[in-house]
């Protein structure tokens, strides 16, 4: 008896590693990560514009930043965890992982132009001026282009190993310039304009103020959960067309 | 409440265009992300003589 | 054979080679020279503004030249079957790439340094700002050359090749770009200088260490 549960714990933990485990979990997951991202939205946005008080300094223009700062943070995170997965397919050598980093990549370059553009908007009443050549922005651009350089060039090579393994390496290397970009901020101060809202400059405000950015970013989050999954069992369909265990799933009620 | 009035509040204290103009874009942008993955989705899962993709909607001809 | 032979015998390879076909060569060194003179003469002739410019206008050329000398840095060698057997060797294949990549930079990065203080003197620097100039330029055209290697070596074989390793390493060249013309800004209103270069050095370090590494796993994964 001993020897039949060792055996079946590791078992089971691969099991979950296969693209025809997960299609029917990332079923499941999809419909509740979307339903908490509205809810969670909703919630966000009622305490960003109801419960939340105008900015003394800035008025009501920084209500921006419940949609700014969680596009930006998550455009930074999903960027993270496309570096695991692909960390993970290169050294593992699972079909899985790099499903994952690929399916993470096109909401990961829809949060980055969403902070980019939110910036923007934000930074022209402001700072007076649309975009400055400033670390921060300038960091975020890269991101952005190293979003695109991400699936531009999964898509462009047909071989999907080496496509796989391809841009999994690309994704390295631009981790490998994310704390150079990052730290650059002190560098490069003198071009710094104003610094943005601080949470902690008006702590009565920032109760309300944090609720709301906690709610949006978790929203964000769910929303990005639920689109990689949608987008991981499109790259699932893409490639196993053919195999037979789809057509019984299909079948299945 | 913050607001005395429902133009009050869309007004966002002159700054309508700035703050409306990034909520409306960033959900236009998830809106548009959304609807290229169903489409392709339903694309996908297609298949020869069925007409069922793999959520079980019927798909129309 | 030692490492260091090794290094030796493909640097002077490459080397033969690019003199055998200089064409190449020539290419890069031009675009550098007319794509600065080009930004000048657009510009137009007021000094002040020539010199303010001058020293990103000098940086770019300088990121744009060495994208475009990508293109053969490792096409010719899989065309001729050179790489294969580069793979096969049973000397370390990072060290092959590294001797690669300074075999690329002496014939396309090293006479973009010599001629710079030239461009340099058409820009209206002083003799310290050009002695700048250039010495950022050998810092930093040795991390180009590096992380190029790395961008060739993802799109080897793929469809417009060239175009997407541009869009790969481009953004990565920003960190060089920044603290190459840091430096010769300062040199050119007089301020300190060293804490730029040493940043250059940083990163040139810190790509030798890493580009001959993602070169060689990247030609790996390619010729699989």
């Amino acid at each position: 008896m001993k020897k039949i549960v060792t055996e079946v714990i590791p078992l089971n933990f691969w099991k979950y590693s296969t693209p025809k485990t997960v299609f029917p979990i990332a079923s499941k997951v999809i419909p509740m990560a979307f339903l908490f991202a509205v809810i969670l939205c909703v919630a966000g946005i009622y305490v960003g514009f109801f419960v939340a008080p105008t900015d003394f300094q800035q008025g009501e223009v920084y209500r921006i930043i419940f949609i700014h700062v969680p596009s930006a943070w998550m455009s930074m995170f999903i960027y993270i965890i496309i570096v695991f997965w692909s960390l993970m397919g290169l050294i593992f050598n699972t079909r899985l992982s790099f499903m994952m980093a690929q399916s993470l990549a096109p909401t990961g370059a829809v949060m980055t132009v969403i902070a980019l553009w939110t910036g923007a908007l934000w930074g022209k009443p402001t700072w007076g001026t649309w975009w400055v050549w400033d670390a921060r922005l300038t960091s975020e651009l890269i991101l952005l282009f190293l979003y695109i350089g991400y699936i531009v060039l999964g898509a462009s090579i047909d071989d999907i190993r080496r496509s796989d393994r391809t841009s999994a390496i690309l994704a390295l290397i631009g981790a490998v310039n994310i704390p150079i970009i990052y730290f650059s901020v002190e560098w490069w101060s003198t071009l710094h304009q104003g610094a943005s809202i601080s949470l902690t400059a008006a702590p009565k405000m920032a109760a309300s103020m944090f609720l709301g950015l906690c709610l949006m970013s978790l929203s964000f989050w769910m929303y990005t959960i639920g689109a990689a999954f949608y987008r991981l069992r499109i790259v699932i369909l893409k490639r196993e067309k053919s195999s037979t265990w789809l057509r019984e799933f299909e079948g299945a009620p | 409440m913050e607001w005395a009035s429902l133009t009050e509040f869309f007004r966002m204290g002159g700054y309508s265009i700035y703050v409306w103009g990034s909520y409306c874009v960033s959900f236009f942008l998830f809106f548009i992300e959304l609807y290229f993955m169903f489409w392709r989705f339903r694309e996908l899962s297609k298949t020869e003589g069925s007409d069922k993709n793999l959520n079980g909607d019927v798909i129309e001809a | 054979m030692s490492l260091t032979l090794i290094v030796f015998a493909v640097v002077k390879r490459d080397m033969q080679q690019a003199v055998k076909r200089p064409s190449d060569l020539l290419t890069v060194f031009c675009f550098f020279i007319l794509s600065s003179g080009l930004f000048a003469i657009g510009i137009g002739p007021d000094p002040e503004l020539q010199k303010n410019i001058g020293v990103g206008v000098i940086w770019a050329s300088a990121l744009l030249a060495s994208i475009l000398a990508l293109g053969e840095l490792f096409s010719g060698d899989e065309r001729d079957g050179v790489l294969e057997q580069m793979l096969l060797v049973p000397e370390p294949l990072t060290v092959i790439m590294l001797a690669k990549i300074i075999g690329h930079w002496v014939v396309t990065g090293l006479p973009i340094v010599l001629v710079s203080p030239f461009l340099g003197i058409f820009f209206g620097f002083s003799t310290n700002a050009l002695l700048v100039l250039a010495s950022s330029l050998l810092l930093g055209t040795p991390i180009l050359s590096l992380l190029g290697a790395v961008g060739a070596a993802l799109t080897l074989g793929v469809r417009g090749a060239t175009a997407l390793a541009a869009l790969l390493i481009l953004p990565l060249y920003i960190p060089v770009l920044v603290f190459g013309s840091l430096a010769t800004n300062a040199a050119l209103i007089g301020t300190e200088v060293s804490s730029h270069l040493s940043l250059l050095v940083a990163l040139l370090i810190f790509a030798l260490v890493l580009a001959p590494l993602f070169v060689s796993a990247s030609l790996k994964v390619a010729l699989d």
